[in-house]
């Protein structure tokens, strides 16, 4: 079993790494095997920085050959440096899994001596899971850029979902931050990945399904100077071009003060909210990057980017919950995906009131500037006033907003991506 | 008023509607035994639970609204809110009258009480699929929690299917039952007995606890969202959170 000092070291190195999710696959137990996997994911713990404890989030070796700036493992850094042997980790994974620590692993690594190299441990690791220890719980594996792309494929053939990140959101930031790394050696693996040709062809040379829960990836925001409407035209990109399942914000933290490239300080942490906001819309609320963004390419920062475009275009408002297609209702501020599929459900038998909005728990101190129902309006008619109370709402949400909710609410809202 | 006071399962409360409806007293109020609350004027009925009559109150609700209702009013009896009878009997008294599924009626008075205490069992349920910790008793993985809803053999399904041929106990220790599964098998009951406490014990425990608070991004400190996602009352039976 690995020793307590190399576990804490090739943890610490792993942590900066937001992704965390374990959702997406349907993987079965096989008779005598260990483990499955819950399609909505499931969290196990949460640390005190509120991030979610779903996989043992680890890397094999932090012995990094590349000196990208914003990272904590590049090679210039003076930080203690560890590594694991894949039978290390593969005990590890299962003996915290039958205690129900974990949902599963996700598996990184620096770039040890070569990025073939350091792929082939990874894979090695993998398929020792899946076969040695008929491991069949969740599997998230990080590609290695400039790897070979069989290694990748194999991979690919084993686990539930990869991930190479894109880290800074532009070519020039990439060429400047981290000079080893190039976009194109990022984004072909990823088109790789979502092509059809290669997952055909992974079929049969390992255990069943390729990438069930598909790839994601991430980029840090903060450190270099692009635009919130560079950063989500991109995010835009890479869901319609290679069928992304998720891309993840990470505000810049200051792990490397000495660079003249980076800010000395963090990057803002209601930035990376909003952007995470936003990116829920394009996901599921129907918007586009180009609607809700400001003509400055930012968001707003007082309002949600929801509530922003609808202040910006009243023109559209209010509508009649009674009437109104699903995909108005869900761009209305203050209903979400919940509160529309549950009016649409409602009023078929009735025509719904505002009392009857209460009584279905809708959340109507925002959305009562832009809805009527049955007629009836409750909102500010004067413009300047309504801004003024959403944005005085929108303070106090963001000081009070957990305190409110149930811990069911919460998690509701996790998992819908309600605004 | 009349309070039908029932014994605090599905049972009970299909027999005290059966009940209610004998007396033609569908005005009344149901409450379990464990948390009947006496009022001015109330009139108090208990009302033992008949097998036969309950059955034929759950036939009546499967006829009409289906599986899914029953399923759902079976879940909310789970519940741990003092008036879940009461609120079930409403929806149930509604689902009668109008002679189909109506938990997607959300307008309706009676629904959202109703789905609220299945949504919160539910969610609870699915929490503990991640926050249940085991430990290694000598080849039977056991696990002690203390939910707010009836949920241990809810749990049992998802364990057994993950954990294969592994056995194990999981033991809610607030109401003293027990799910087990021996590899093949599984049981549910109820008993007193209390299962030493051993912290969750050996290296691998301790691996784990180190592992957590290495994993903490001490610059981002967000107390306030972690006891959001993970209530403080769950977490003396989470390893990584006890001093021991």
């Amino acid at each position: 079993m690995i020793d307590e000092k190399r576990l804490i070291i090739l943890t610490q190195s792993a942590k900066y790494d937001v992704s965390c999710s374990s959702s997406g696959s349907r993987r079965q137990n096989v008779p005598g095997g260990l483990g499955n996997a819950a399609f909505g994911g499931i969290c196990h713990s949460f640390t005190s920085d509120g991030r979610c404890v779903s996989l043992l989030k680890i890397l094999l070796s932090n012995k990094c050959a590349y000196d990208c700036q914003y990272c904590v493992n590049r090679r210039s850094n003076d930080v203690p440096r560890a590594s694991a042997s894949p039978e290390e980790i593969c005990e590890l994974v299962a003996e915290f899994y039958k205690r129900n620590y974990i949902e599963g692993l996700f598996l990184s690594s620096a770039v040890e001596i070569s990025p073939d190299r350091t792929m082939e441990l990874l894979l090695d690791t993998v398929i020792r899971l899946r076969k040695l220890y008929r491991f069949n719980g969740y599997i998230h594996l990080k590609g290695i850029p400039n790897a070979d792309p069989l290694l990748i494929q194999r991979a690919g053939a084993y686990v539930d979902r990869m991930s190479f990140n894109i880290e800074l959101p532009s070519e020039r930031s990439l060429k400047l931050l981290a000079p080893q790394k190039s976009k194109n050696a990022i984004v072909k693996p990823m088109r790789l990945l979502s092509s059809a040709d290669f997952k055909e062809n992974a079929r049969g040379r390992g255990a069943g399904k390729f990438l069930p829960a598909g790839q994601t990836t991430q980029m840090i925001v903060g450190a270099s100077p692009e635009t919130d409407g560079q950063i989500l035209r991109l995010s835009q990109g890479l869901y319609d071009a290679f069928s992304l399942k998720r891309v993840y914000y990470s505000a810049y933290i200051a792990v490397n003060p000495q660079s003249r490239y980076l800010p000395a300080k963090s990057a803002n942490l209601l930035r990376e909210h909003r952007l995470y906001q936003a990116d829920w819309l394009l996901r599921f609320y129907g918007f586009t990057a180009e609607e809700i963004v400001r003509e400055d390419g930012f968001l707003d920062e007082e309002y949600d980017p929801k509530c922003a475009w609808a202040v910006r275009h009243m023109e559209n408002f209010p509508v009649e919950v009674n009437t109104a297609p699903v995909e108005m209702l869900v761009r209305v501020p203050g209903i979400g995906i919940r509160s529309a599929y549950r009016i649409r459900e409602a009023r078929r038998r009735t025509r719904l009131t505002f009392d009857d909005l209460k009584k279905m728990r809708v959340v109507l101190k925002r959305a009562k500037h832009f809805i009527t129902a049955d007629g009836k309006f409750f909102g500010e008619e004067n413009f300047g006033r309504m801004k003024t109370l959403l944005a005085l709402q929108e303070t106090n949400e963001n000081a009070e907003q957990l305190s409110f909710l149930t811990g069911n609410e919460i998690e509701k809202s996790v998992i819908t991506g309600e605004i | 008023m009349t309070v039908y006071l029932c014994d605090d399962n599905i049972e009970g409360l299909y027999s005290a509607i059966f009940r209610a409806y004998a007396d033609k007293n569908t005005k009344s109020r149901i409450s379990s035994l464990s948390a009947m609350q006496s009022g001015f004027d109330t009139e108090f009925i208990r009302v033992e639970s008949d097998p036969a009559r309950a059955e034929r109150v759950e036939n009546a609700v499967l006829s009409l609204a289906g599986r899914r209702a029953a399923d759902e009013i079976e879940t909310a009896m789970r519940s741990a809110e003092a008036d879940k009878a009461d609120i079930c009997f409403s929806y149930v008294k509604r689902t009668l009258r109008e002679k189909r599924y109506i938990s997607r009626d959300f307008a309706y008075l009676e629904v959202m009480p109703f789905i609220t205490l299945v949504e919160r069992v539910r969610t609870e349920r699915h929490r503990f699929t991640g926050f249940l910790r085991f430990s290694d008793r000598g080849g039977v993985l056991y696990a002690r929690f203390e939910p707010d809803n009836d949920i241990a053999d809810l749990l049992l399904p998802h364990f057994a299917r993950r954990l294969g041929n592994l056995p194990f106990l999981i033991h809610d220790a607030r109401r003293g039952r027990f799910a087990a599964w021996d590899g093949k098998r599984a049981a549910v009951f109820s008993s007193e007995k209390e299962i030493s406490e051993k912290d969750c014990g050996d290296g691998v425990a301790a691996l784990w606890k180190s592992y957590f608070a290495a994993a903490d991004v001490k610059e981002r400190p967000h107390p306030r969202q972690q006891d959001g996602y993970l209530p403080r009352r769950y977490r003396k039976n989470m390893c990584e959170f006890s001093g021991k």
